[in-house]
């Protein structure tokens, strides 16, 4: 199964906006892959090019090599979740299914297989408008498996749910890309990333600001700190002045030393005599790296005064 | 194929709302119950002719099809359910033409039906021998029947294709409305300029062909009775390959 997402050059101009801004990146499969980014970087934008429900300025978005607008029976080789309400108000969540199936020849038997598999099964016969957020959610992921395709995009899918909601959908995607299958999920929400994600594709208006993995992400953004402890902070202080090394007291009993590696501070107070009760890595959280880096990027920010 | 399995989507669509149903049942029980009516309250010794009866059908029953046919259209972009269709179809080409196909063919056994009851009635409740000519064996009960199916095809073409211009539905029912129960007349009836504009208007020429009288005065039309037909068709075929160009065109 190579089911690898290619985007190049991607761009999409809506008047004097530039929404998507030459966006080359590959998503593979066998792995979730988060796409990050501030709310109005593009990454909807972004999706919807790739399903070819807008035409981009320029650049291309392939699935395997084609244009989505090339695959015959696309939801045989991806399914999608854009808009949890996506379907007709009055018509029952099976039925919407049902002439999902039919479009791309999905044998009939598939649809309650799906709504079995996102628990929706009690409330098939209902109607799409009188369910929950969480049970749109839930009916709009049955409509993107019901091809079992190998390809799977999902903008935002845990927008709105709640916790027991975001777990099962964080347990299915990981599920699905254990399975071989390519997962690309949106989200503004770092943490959340931090949990499901094996690699990150970060954006932030309209442009590519990382695509790698979410451990050299956080590294890459050079907010990762070392904190140490000592009955000897004054010396351990000058020596690390004196390697050319920043260190600031924390709490009075504790230095925070940016932009070591541990080994090196843990050698130089090893060599200095210097006794130690506390040598640790302060990785930075998952959040603070992704504000350092969409920070110059952010389109809307609050002004606080 | 897969335009097979794109018009079958479409069939189920249509099938699984309850409003489709319910406006259906309107229409039939309002343009028959006009042509029951027309039967019962004619008097005289001159014979009820079959248009007559369908009137209700023509003027009532077939516009408020031609506007569910729009709705197909514009139901799915409210409810933004046009991007799981365009994401499944990504040929919006093929998902027109099932949409129009599968609203004409409706609209057409429908409207065909619902004539055919509208003669029945009619004739059931007038004077026997006002409604002699409301008969099944009589080929004008005939003819008027196949005119009638025509023409509730073509307007669900152009409902569809109104339709997918617009986006919204009461834009398109504004339009599909007011034109030919409001432009038409007024345009046709205007002094000077009525009998100059009158034979071009695309529903005034419907009718023509149809034969049943409406608001429009009798024009001089350059050309018959099919030619009338023609005319329409025309129209309808160049609103809806507009809308074809427009949608693959226009981002979903």
């Amino acid at each position: 199964m190579d089911s690898m997402i290619e985007l190049a050059g991607l761009t999409k101009v809506f008047g004097r906006t530039r929404a998507v801004d030459d966006l080359s990146c590959s998503v593979e499969p066998g792995m979730v892959t988060g796409f990050l980014g501030p709310n109005g970087a593009g990454k909807t934008t972004t999706m919807r090019l790739i399903l070819g429900l807008d035409h981009p300025t320029a650049g291309t978005a392939t699935i395997d090599g084609r244009a989505y607008r090339e695959i015959s029976d696309p939801l045989r080789t991806v399914g999608a979740l854009l808009d949890a309400r996506q379907a007709h108000p009055n018509r029952s969540a099976r039925n919407h299914l049902r002439w999902i199936a039919a479009t791309n020849r999905i044998p009939a038997r598939r649809v309650d297989e799906v709504l079995d598999l996102v628990g929706l099964m009690p409330v098939a016969g209902k109607n799409a408008g009188t369910l929950s957020l969480g049970m749109s959610q839930r009916l709009g992921i049955a409509a993107a498996l019901l091809g079992d395709p190998p390809v799977l995009l999902f903008d935002e899918p845990v927008n709105g749910l709640d916790p027991e909601g975001i777990r099962w959908v964080r347990t299915l995607m990981r599920t699905l890309a254990g399975e071989g299958r390519t997962v690309f999920v949106s989200s503004h929400l770092l943490a959340e990333m931090a949990n499901t994600a094996d690699r990150l594709v970060v954006i932030g208006k309209g442009k590519l600001i990382a695509s790698t993995t979410v451990a050299e992400f956080v590294g890459r953004s050079g907010a990762e700190t070392v904190r140490v402890r000592s009955p000897e902070l004054d010396t351990l202080r000058r020596v690390l002045t004196e390697a050319g090394l920043t260190a600031e007291t924390d709490h009075g009993s504790a230095l925070v030393v940016r932009g070591a590696a541990i080994e090196v501070i843990g050698d130089l107070a090893a060599r200095n005599a210097i006794t130690l009760h506390e040598l640790s890595a302060q990785r930075a959280s998952l959040e603070e790296a992704y504000m350092q880096l969409t920070d110059e990027v952010t389109e809307y920010r609050a002004v606080s005064r | 194929m897969s335009a097979v399995a794109v018009a079958d989507a479409e069939r189920i669509k249509l099938s699984t709302t309850r409003s489709v149903l319910w406006t259906a049942a309107a229409v039939a029980v309002l343009s028959i119950g006009l042509a029951a009516l027309q039967g019962s309250t004619a008097y005289g010794a001159a014979p009820l002719p079959s248009e007559k009866a369908a009137t209700g059908v023509a003027v009532f029953g077939v516009p408020v099809l031609m506007v569910l046919a729009a709705m197909t259209v514009t139901g799915e972009y409210r409810s933004s359910m046009i991007r799981t269709t365009f994401m499944a179809t990504p040929d919006r080409t093929l998902v027109l033409v099932a949409k129009a196909v599968v609203a004409a063919l409706f609209s057409a056994v429908y409207t065909a039906m619902m004539t055919i009851a509208a003669a029945v009635v009619g004739r059931l409740m007038a004077p026997p021998l006002v409604g002699a000519n409301l008969s099944l064996i009589d080929p004008d009960t005939w003819r008027l029947i196949g005119a009638m199916t025509l023409y509730a095809a073509l307007t669900a073409v152009l409902g569809v294709g109104v339709a997918a211009l617009l986006r919204h539905s009461a834009g398109a029912v504004a339009v599909l409305l007011l034109w030919p129960l409001l432009v038409e007349p007024v345009l046709g009836n205007l002094p000077s300029i009525g009998s100059e504009v009158g034979p071009y208007l695309p529903f005034a020429n419907v009718f023509r062909f149809i034969d049943v009288q409406w608001l429009y005065p009798a024009y001089a039309i350059p050309w018959g009775v099919v030619g009338s037909l023609l005319y329409f068709a025309t129209v309808v075929a160049v609103v809806y390959a507009a809308a074809i160009v427009v949608v693959n065109r226009r981002d979903a």
